[in-house]
């Protein structure tokens, strides 16, 4: 102790003490009460009501879903009623779009093809989720051979060509109209979710809570029922909803190529593949079907990256 | 020896000058202030310690010395003075320049700061090439030309670097002039010879007096006849080598995964003083190391960097570990410097209020505290676990009886068929209700294993365990059910161990849910009760885990594991991941419980300092194996094994003189 007093300090090194007001002393790790309650959903939602893409992309899907459940509201024309003397005609008051080859009013043809797209994209995403999720979740969760035999299974699904099991399942089954296709377009789409959920259950499964709910007498399944899944989920909702666009896609194209739905359904796809025949002729009937279909599917995906950067992880305060 | 390098330096200019230092964070909420006002300054071949908890500013003010602020963060006032250069003005072409030559790093966490895809060797090769240090040409160039001179100075080179093959070769001449000598004593002399001669570290003049010295009176003529000098890759084996790794040529060419953590982090070193930076900022460089050996690496550091004469900026949370290191402190609390001067006055006699809690709260200084207030035969009842009168010569009942457990792990082997590991060795131990025996170990020692064990978690491969007198091995599934209620789990990682989906209210009522405790209304109150017991705000109930700090949520973690009023809680590493202060006061919360609930702690910790404040019984693990068993007083007033005295010896601040006149604090 001594020697130290003989040390001359130097300029800035001596023994400084701060005005004890600037800074004083905080109770030890005192819980902030002001503060409101948020979670992760909450915060998801404040993140997200701040940016114009989420409002753009909700603003188009919300007009989609009503054009597809009331067509009626946006045309009084019979989408059914064509007359041949107006093929090709240019449009007129009333008909906005122009007529198509078989003289059908092309508005009115849009506006009722909604329906099947936004309905095969809906119930195939809730079905593609439902599957894989499913398998997704018990292979990440119980591992071991259970894991090998479903992820082996997902791969054969994975390998096989969706177009190639189109044409298959359109030739023995010819019945069914869009639920054929919904049903395709699950059996062979629920791969990629099971993918992600399984990589997202297995990430989970190993934090000390899920350690801590057993020594708790919490048993396996209600395990990953109640503490997995919940923190699984988020990553299989950006999936589903970036995937829900690429199903009204898959059918387009399927109608497209004639395996798709039956002709005496109205859908974007089908329009598409008539169209085709006039388009040196009048474009525009190929053009209005074409925009409404990338539109939706724009806002889909567009909707799907806004809920990725609201729900990553790494964005979330810890 | 600090003393006199001090007087002498005196008046010197200093090396790093930050004044009036203020830090900006910009967030949704606006801008936060990391750093207010901050004043540091260190002086050439100095070592200083920022030490400060988290949150407090300490690595802000680091990173800004590099101009490495993450993120939104900004320099908004103040000056950073480098060797004459103001940093926060500087151009980004200067920085660049500074980075690595005049100011190295020495990051954090030595897992993810080395890539994995490039061999150890090249990483440090990295170091001195993007510093523009060319060992191999330059050196060379120096050497031929001495060489060709038509008549060479009396000795060439002397300050070059000694090659891989030159060394060989020297050791081949020393081979050759020892011959006479009996084998035994040859042997012994060529293997001090290949330790002390250090490929791309010995220089040629020092290569010679080691030479002589081992008897070889020659050496100056060896050594001047060799033409080869160190290449880029001899100087990254000397680098490696002079960071303490041993085997450093061989181990260049290796990859980070076959290093373990403590080699990781002689690399970083050695990548951190390559190019021969005048400063060496080491953020809590051994914080995620086993405690003897960060104290090999700390002390390596220290005999390194002060023959280089490079002054050293520690961060870092230990203050019993700030004030052995470094020669003057600074203390800083939520964004400002609060205190600094010289280390051994501000532990002796701190002024601030915030510096004098952290000097009573430090787990290192408290055991050495606690060490010295019982040699000077004072009785230290506030600082030592409370066991209700003399626990251990007391009568007490077992509640927990662990019989030669012993683990096996099959590891399936990149060859043919599966090794067998031994994680667990044959591990007895008893737990008397109402006191705590603490398993300490190093990573790998096999404590977790046995942890889990005793959680039913894990089967052990042989032996029991007896909880209550009943053998847990024969129990069904029901008894195993109600056996949960009785024996509950405290996690290391408070933000692993809560599940961030459920609310704090739902993650206390779960335990009394799954086990049917109660209506609703009265589980209510019961998770309202355990609250206080925690001594957490009622209104907490509503948040989520994300909302609170790591020490409240370890007392969410520790409410919930008392919600069944368990007789034996097993802690595993359960306040490693705090600061200091808020690790007091968790511990100080579980000494309360045990006196309050009559609970018995089954606690899991690497640290040996925080043992000395919470256990009655300390048994000391190794390579799965308890080597030593016995009450705290007697393990650290006469440990029995060498192992036991280096973790003893590996608690910081070993060489501190605390005073038993400042325990009043």
């Amino acid at each position: 102790m001594s020697e130290q007093s003989t040390i001359s300090p130097r300029v800035g090194q001596e023994h400084f003490v701060a005005d004890p007001a600037l800074t004083p002393l905080a109770v030890v790790d005192k819980v902030d009460e002001t503060e409101r309650p948020t979670n992760l959903w909450r915060d998801a939602w404040h993140d997200v009501r701040r940016r114009p893409m989420f409002w753009f992309s909700a603003v188009l899907i919300l007009l989609v879903l009503v054009i597809a459940a009331f067509p009626g509201l946006f045309t009084k024309t019979d989408p059914m009623f064509c007359d041949l003397s107006k093929s090709l005609g240019d449009p007129a008051a009333g008909h906005p779009f122009g007529f198509d080859r078989q003289g059908c009013d092309v508005y009115s043809r849009v506006i009722y093809g909604a329906r099947a797209s936004i309905t095969v994209g809906l119930v195939t995403t809730i079905a593609v989720v439902l599957i894989g999720g499913i398998v997704g979740a018990l292979a990440g969760f119980y591992g071991g051979w259970f894991d090998s035999v479903l992820s082996r299974m997902t791969d054969i699904f994975f390998a096989i060509p969706l177009v190639l099991a189109a044409i298959v399942v359109g030739q023995v089954f010819r019945e069914g109209g869009v639920w054929r296709v919904i049903a395709v377009l699950a059996v062979f789409g629920w791969p990629q979710v099971a993918r992600i959920t399984r990589g997202a259950v297995m990430s989970v499964k190993n934090n000390d809570f899920i350690t801590a709910a057993k020594s708790l007498g919490v048993s396996r399944g209600q395990a990953l029922l109640k503490h997995v899944v919940p923190n699984a989920i988020a990553p299989v909702i950006v999936v589903a909803t970036v995937s829900l666009g690429t199903f009204i896609v898959a059918e387009a194209t399927l109608s497209f190529l004639g395996l798709g739905l039956p002709g005496s359904v109205l859908s974007w796809g089908a329009e598409i593949s008539k169209a085709q025949v006039s388009l040196r002729t009048q474009p525009m009937i190929l053009f209005y079907p074409s925009a409404a279909l990338a539109l939706t599917v724009l806002s889909f995906i567009m909707m799907g990256d806004v809920v990725r950067d609201a729900l990553d992880p790494k964005a979330r305060k810890r | 020896m600090t003393d006199t390098t001090t007087t002498e330096t005196t008046g010197t200019k200093p090396l790093l000058e930050i004044r009036d230092l203020s830090i900006d964070f910009q967030t949704r909420g606006g801008p936060v202030h990391a750093v207010i006002g901050a004043n540091l300054t260190i002086y050439p071949g100095q070592s200083v310690a920022i030490v400060g908890e988290s949150g407090s500013g300490k690595s802000t003010t680091a990173h800004a010395i590099i101009d490495l602020l993450p993120g939104t963060g900004q320099v908004t006032s103040g000056s950073i003075i480098f060797d004459g250069v103001d940093i926060t003005k500087a151009s980004k072409r200067e920085i660049v320049n500074l980075r690595g030559k005049s100011i190295g790093l020495v990051p954090q966490d030595p897992m993810s700061n080395l890539n994995p895809v490039w061999s150890i060797g090249y990483q440090v090769e990295e170091g001195l090439r993007a510093n523009g240090i060319d060992v191999s040409r330059g050196t060379q160039r120096v050497l031929t030309r001495g060489l060709a001179e038509t008549e060479p100075a009396a000795f060439v080179g002397e300050d070059l670097l000694l090659s891989g093959d030159a060394k060989r070769t020297l050791l081949g001449l020393l081979r050759e002039e020892l011959s006479s000598r009996p084998e035994h004593d040859r042997e012994l002399i060529l293997a001090r010879a290949d330790d002390t001669l250090v490929t791309g570290s010995t220089t040629r003049g020092e290569a010679v007096t080691i030479l002589e010295g081992l008897g070889m009176p020659s050496a100056t003529g060896a050594v001047e006849k060799l033409t080869s000098v160190a290449k880029t890759k001899d100087r990254v084996a000397g680098l490696l080598a002079e960071a303490g790794l041993p085997d450093a040529e061989r181990r260049a060419k290796q990859y980070p995964h076959e290093f373990s953590g403590g080699m990781r982090q002689r690399a970083l070193i050695a990548i951190g003083l390559a190019a021969r930076p005048k400063l060496l900022i080491a953020d809590e460089p051994t914080s995620a190391l086993d405690v003897t050996v960060q104290r090999k690496i700390l002390d390596h550091l220290g005999d390194l960097t002060q023959e280089l004469g490079t002054a050293v900026l520690f961060i870092t949370h230990d203050l019993g570990l700030a004030a052995e290191r470094a020669e003057h402190l600074v203390v800083m609390y939520r964004g400002r410097v609060v205190e600094s001067g010289p280390s051994r006055e501000i532990l002796a006699n701190p002024q601030h209020a915030y510096t004098k809690r952290l000097v009573a709260a430090a787990p290192s200084l408290a055991s050495r505290r606690i060490q010295s207030a019982k040699a000077a035969g004072v009785e230290v009842k506030e600082l030592l676990a409370q066991t209700g009168g003399d626990g251990v010569a007391e009568a007490r009942d077992d509640v927990l009886v662990a019989e030669n457990l012993t683990k096996v792990f099959t590891i399936r082997g990149s060859g043919r068929g599966h090794n067998a590991f031994k994680a667990v060795d044959d591990v007895s131990f008893s737990l008397k209700r109402g006191t705590t025996v603490a398993l300490v170990g190093e990573s790998g020692s096999g404590k977790s294993t046995v942890a889990n064990m005793v959680l039913n978690l894990l089967e052990p491969t042989e032996g029991r365990i007896i909880f209550d007198g009943v053998d847990m091995t024969s129990l069904g599934k029901k008894e195993l059910f109600s056996f949960r209620r009785r024996v509950q789990p405290i996690f290391q990682n408070p933000y692993g161990s809560l599940d961030p989906m459920y609310s704090i209210f739902r993650t206390i009522e779960e335990p009394l849910r799954v086990h049917k405790v109660g209506s609703p209304k009265e589980r209510e109150t019961r998770v309202r009760e355990l609250l206080d017991l925690v001594a957490l705000p009622q209104s907490a109930m509503r948040r989520f885990p994300n909302e609170l700090s790591g020490g409240q949520r370890q007392r969410v973690a520790i409410a919930r594991a008392l919600a069944l009023q368990p007789e034996v809680v097993v802690c595993d590493e359960a306040v490693s991941a705090l600061d200091v202060l808020v690790q007091a006061q968790i511990l100080e919360l579980l000494n309360d419980l045990q006196s309050e609930l009559g609970l018995s702690y089954l606690f899991i910790t690497h640290d040996l300092a925080v043992v000395r404040q919470i256990a009655d019984e300390v048994c000391v693990m190794s390579k799965g194996k308890i080597i030593e068993r016995a009450t705290t007083d007697e393990v650290f007033d006469s440990p029995k094994e060498e192992y036991t005295r280096e973790l003893l010896g590996a608690i910081p601040g070993a060489s501190l003189q605390l005073g038993t006149e400042d325990l009043a604090v």
